[in-house]
């Protein structure tokens, strides 16, 4: 989080992680598609031939100032492929809050699982756990039919009680609500932390 | 030259973005972006020609030189790579660390001289770290105020403006 005192800004920097495909590109597409044009930035897609993302997707969004201070969030994708593990490392510097997008689908439990875990040892590369760190759980293509129970997904994936949310982002169900509360999470943590950091003296 | 407020106290905000529109001023520079770790725009100064992006260079300068710096650790350098040259044909780009957190970013055509570029830039650079430390104590104050209160009334705006989206 970073405050711009001389502009009276208050910038939060959001993550959508996940695995190859999982929807985290259409959740920015469908943000980007909705949102009133005065409160968005142009949205800046890194993207290889085929249309994957290579580097990352980015939105900054904004809403009316609130005690003075105007909020502005900063949203961004990570590449999903395997490969790409450095560069998804690179995307969490600075990172103030998380949605880990995960593939609803049976036969993707494995990669939501795999790319999980990638996240927390990425995390750690800047001193950051999932376990004290606000992120939410996105459970994407509900619409599908090899999509797998909610119970099931949040037994495997949700292993911190973390705040999830069902969703189909093509259509845009549940890409508000989630876009929401990560952003209310995020705040509050650091407003807890801080205060902690200043109980303690730091 | 430092600016001052009406007041006549001069804030970190201020000396920085005089340090921007020095180092600016002395060259032919198109653009002086200070940009934190994270791709955030701390301070900026453009010159009046310019029409560019400036968030979206700030962003992307971020992650090319949190790309770099991944590649100085591939080949066992010692901390991070001080400035990183982009160069084209009729701009060129230097980005240059401030600290661990902060680096300057300086958008400056072909026609202007890329050595001198440097000696300025460096020095405008060991200008603000010392602002950017003091800089970071008041910032720590400021976040206090995101109490519940600024919490609700933050949720409110959200479902104002994401409502029926």
């Amino acid at each position: 989080m970073f405050i711009n005192q001389a502009l009276n800004e208050l910038h939060l920097k959001i993550v959508y992680y996940g695995p190859g495909l999982s929807g985290k590109t259409e959740n920015l597409n469908y943000i980007h598609k909705k949102i009133d044009p005065a409160l968005k930035s142009d949205l800046m897609m890194l993207k290889t031939r085929e249309d994957r993302t290579i580097f990352f997707d980015f939105i900054q969004l904004e809403v009316g100032r609130i005690n003075g201070k105007k909020p502005k969030f900063n949203l961004y994708t990570v590449p999903g492929q395997v490969n790409y593990d450095l560069t998804r490392r690179i995307c969490l510097n600075g990172v103030d809050g998380i949605v880990y997008v995960a593939d609803s689908q049976i036969d993707r439990l494995k990669a939501d699982l795999d790319t999980l875990e990638d996240l927390e040892k990425n995390l750690l590369a800047y001193g950051k756990t999932l376990e004290n760190f606000p992120w939410v759980l996105q459970y994407n293509k509900r619409d599908l039919p090899s999509a797998a129970p909610v119970d099931l997904l949040n037994s495997k994936l949700n292993i911190y009680n973390v705040p999830y949310f069902e969703s189909t982002a093509i259509t845009g169900n549940g890409v508000f609500s989630t876009l929401k509360e990560v952003i209310k999470l995020t705040v509050s943590m650091v407003h807890e932390r801080l205060k902690e950091e200043e109980r303690a003296g730091v | 030259m430092i600016l001052q407020n009406s007041d006549n106290k001069i804030t970190n905000s201020d000396k920085i973005s005089a340090h921007l529109s020095a180092l600016a001023q002395k060259l032919n520079i198109s653009a002086v972006i200070l940009v934190n770790s994270a791709g955030q725009i701390i301070s900026s100064y453009t010159s009046s020609s310019w029409n560019f992006n400036t968030l979206s260079i700030a962003v992307l300068s971020s992650s090319t030189y949190a790309a770099a710096n991944e590649m100085a650790k591939l080949i066992s350098e010692r901390g991070n790579f001080l400035t990183v040259l982009h160069e084209g044909t009729n701009y060129n780009i230097l980005t240059s660390a401030v600290s661990s957190s902060y680096f300057l970013v300086v958008v400056f055509p072909k026609t202007t001289t890329l050595g001198l570029v440097r000696i300025f830039t460096k020095k405008t650079v060991e200008n603000l770290y010392p602002v950017l430390q003091a800089e970071n104590s008041n910032v720590r104050q400021q976040q206090n105020e995101l109490d519940e209160h600024f919490q609700n009334l933050l949720s409110d705006e959200l479902d104002r403006v994401f409502n029926g989206l």
